[in-house]
């Protein structure tokens, strides 16, 4: 085996291999997938989105948060996003149909964002979080984003977004207020538009789950109990 | 034993002493420049890509630190500094140890070091503007894959260049013997190419859609670490621990084995850093499936190893470079071990997204791979200046640094990670609790890396030093305890 032509060959072929089964045949499993229409509202899900929401997107790729940000739910045995209202269910190949930027991260020093427009859909919140995280999540350790903010001189009327306004303490002098730049309004639209909620039939969801094990253990159940278990251990503190 | 065992073993039988010893200062003359530059181009990024890791270690818990610019940010400062950790130092080191582990082996000179050292130029220059191109925001988002195209293009040109030359070096060798690092150096060099290309063409220039998106990614990282890294570290270790104990590998055939289903494992590990994600589950299980198995060849290297080093254990204490080789092999095999335990889905979700995740990653980028680098330099460098290690203590003083650094660091990411998975899977505790919980690992992640900075400091200036010719003119070499006369034999 030593000549090079045959340990070449030898490492090809292994790697090869491992690249067709963990690459190429997910590719092409996964390339069959198509958006979900509801047969009743017509309903389309994913949307593939365009405009603010793709800007948004490449604010928070450059900015690295996917670095301390999941955007996946997993199954409940490996999980309790589901409990603390992240979100409704397991995400699936489906939920990123149309992500041109897997954003799934693998690392959680933050909350889970796969469906953080659906808990959290004021704009002032995400605006004054990322202002300064502590100002509304107390001993959070996120870094503040308040390079994506100016302060600027009021001119006329204080602007709808801003986030503090500083008067000016002699009459005369200008007020100041500070307002987000194009880069956060972006990046809050993105925020605002991640919902992975929307049910799919492959997805497990809380009460799909205990359905499951109901029926497991109790043989053909009656599992009309199977509420979201959610509700009683969340809290608002927990679901930040 | 004598100081003399640390002399090279002969090569082969035929050869007359002088001439072999004439034919290495040959060889090391060839390498001299390229490798040197290689090493020292190596430790400028590890010592900036700790620096780093020092910065982002206190902004974990002292957010407001250095946030005043875009630039500092710390989710952009973690991805330049995992690049640089794993293109900077970690391959860069690995390429000079390859080439000049290559030559030797292979008993031919290297010819045109100019075409070689323009590739590490241009790798160079592939970092500089990756590096750039992060921290103004122009990065992407997928782990070791965050340089954007034009910066992997380079690296890639750079890389070609350079791998080109271990692949001819092995075409025209002149020893007949090939041994085992050969294989694994064979390995490093074909796989690498392949797996940036494909890594950057399927996510960035004609990047594919959605989910599949992290099969790419995870298999881009799990045969990165296996199928170059590793390779290089063992094919290291595999030349080191025989060279310096003067005893030849245990079994070459359990080498031959463990060589060929490392290859074949390796190369489906990486998914289980996925677990439970939204890919088939199937793909996912085969990769967990491939991440058992790896017990296989982490076996063998760590008995081949075990019994080689047996006879001669006691030269750990006095050899530099077998003490950080042999460290760093024992960390290969506890790295193993527990990426093992960690890719079932029963323990997986304990560490899984958490800080521990990284643990595992420090575990075989730092306390495997980086210490088989340095025990190689400490090894290599000599040979190439002419001068030994000006002086046992700074050497002391890298070690200790080094060890205690990666013991405290893998021992908080590690705890501190099941920690913050158990309290994490406890729905009972809210998310503030979950990562408060965490914050007296994060603060002594701090501590690790302080030590870290300041033990490869030492050796990044000792190394400076022997590029200056300040080391010992000739002799024996600079152990870190002088052997005892009893010892001698």
């Amino acid at each position: 085996m030593n000549k090079l032509g045959s340990v070449l060959g030898g490492v090809f072929a292994l790697f090869t291999l491992g690249w067709i089964v963990m690459v190429a045949i997910p590719f092409l499993q996964l390339d069959a997938l198509e958006p979900q229409v509801d047969a009743d509202t017509g309903d389309v899900y994913p949307v593939n989105r365009s405009g603010v929401v793709a800007q948004g997107r490449a604010v928070y790729v450059a900015n690295g948060c996917v670095n301390c940000h999941s955007q996946q739910l997993l199954p409940g045995y490996a999980d309790t996003g589901i409990v603390r209202q992240w979100g409704t269910r397991q995400n699936v190949a489906r939920d990123y149909l149309y992500d041109t930027t897997m954003l799934a991260g693998w690392n959680r020093l933050g909350p889970d964002l796969s469906s953080i427009g659906k808990r959290r859909d004021d704009a002032h919140w995400h605006y004054r979080h990322l202002y300064n995280p502590r100002s509304v999540s107390p001993g959070s350790i996120m870094p503040p984003y308040s390079f994506l903010f100016e302060k600027r001189k009021v001119a006329g009327a204080v602007s709808h977004d801003a986030i503090a306004i500083m008067k000016g303490v002699l009459i005369g002098q200008p007020s100041y207020e500070i307002v987000p730049t194009d880069d956060a309004r972006a990046l809050v639209g993105y925020l605002l538009s991640l919902d992975r909620t929307h049910p799919l039939p492959e997805a497990l969801t809380e009460a799909k789950e205990e359905e499951k094990k109901d029926a497991e253990a109790s043989g053909a159940g009656d599992a009309e109990t199977a509420a979201p278990a959610a509700e009683e251990t969340s809290t608002e503190k927990g679901a930040q | 034993m004598t100081a003399a065992t640390l002399e090279e073993m002969p090569v082969t039988q035929t050869a007359g002493p002088s001439r072999e010893a004439r034919e290495r200062a040959a060889i090391d003359t060839s390498t001299r420049f390229p490798v040197l530059l290689f090493y020292a181009s190596a430790l400028f990024w590890l010592f900036l890509a700790s620096l780093i890791s020092l910065i982002t270690s206190i902004k974990l818990h002292y957010p407001g630190f250095l946030s005043f610019c875009a630039a500092l940010n710390f989710g952009r400062l973690v991805p330049v500094q995992n690049n640089l950790m794993f293109y900077g130092w970690a391959s860069l080191a690995g390429v000079g140890t390859a080439i000049w582990i290559m030559a030797r082996l292979c008993r031919v000179e290297l010819r045109y070091p100019l075409f070689i050292t323009f590739g590490a130029a241009l790798w160079n220059l592939g970092l500089i503007v990756g590096t750039i191109a992060i921290l103004a925001g122009a990065g992407g988002p997928f782990p070791y894959l965050e340089f954007p195209g034009y910066a992997a293009v380079l690296i890639f040109l750079g890389y070609s260049a350079i791998g080109i030359w271990g692949v001819v070096l092995y075409r025209f060798r002149r020893s007949g013997h090939v041994f085992v690092s050969q294989w694994y150096l064979i390995c490093a060099f074909f796989a690498f190419p392949w797996i940036y290309a494909i890594g950057n063409l399927m996510l960035h220039v004609l990047p594919v859609e959605g989910a599949v998106q992290s099969a790419i990614v995870f298999w881009f990282a799990g045969n990165l670490f296996g199928l170059w890294l590793t390779a290089i570290g063992l094919a290291a270790a595999y030349y080191m621990i025989p060279k310096v104990t003067g005893l030849p590998i245990f079994s070459y055939h359990l080498a031959t084995f463990g060589f060929w289903t490392f290859v074949l494992f390796y190369s489906f590990r990486g998914l289980p850093a996925f677990l439970g994600g939204p890919l088939p589950s199937w793909v996912i299980t085969a990769s967990i499936v491939a991440s058992v198995l790896t017990i296989i060849p982490i076996a063998t290297v760590a008995v081949n190893h075990h019994f080689t080093l047996r006879q001669n254990i006691t030269m750990m204490h006095f050899s530099p470079t077998l003490r950080f080789v042999v460290i760093g092999a024992m960390a290969y095999t506890l790295a193993g071990c527990l990426n093992i335990i960690f890719s079932l889905r029963s323990a997986g979700h304990f560490m899984h997204l958490t800080m521990g995740a990284r643990g595992l990653i420090q575990l075989d980028l730092y306390a495997f791979f980086s210490m088989v680098m340095f025990g190689c330099i400490y090894y290599i460098v000599p040979r190439l200046v002419g001068v030994e290690w000006r002086s046992a203590w700074l050497i002391k003083l890298h070690f200790w640094g080094a060890a205690y650094g990666i013991g405290l660091l893998l021992l908080m990411l590690l705890v501190g990670g099941l920690m913050q998975g158990a309290a994490m899977m406890d729905p009972g505790n809210s998310f503030e609790q979950v990562y408060e919980s965490t914050l007296p690992f994060l603060a002594g992640s701090t501590i690790a890396q302080v030590l870290l900075f300041f033990g490869q400091t030492v050796f990044g200036l000792h190394f400076l030093m022997m590029l200056a010719r300040l080391g010992r003119p000739g002799g024996a070499p600079t152990l870190i305890v002088p052997q005892p006369a009893e010892v001698a034999h």
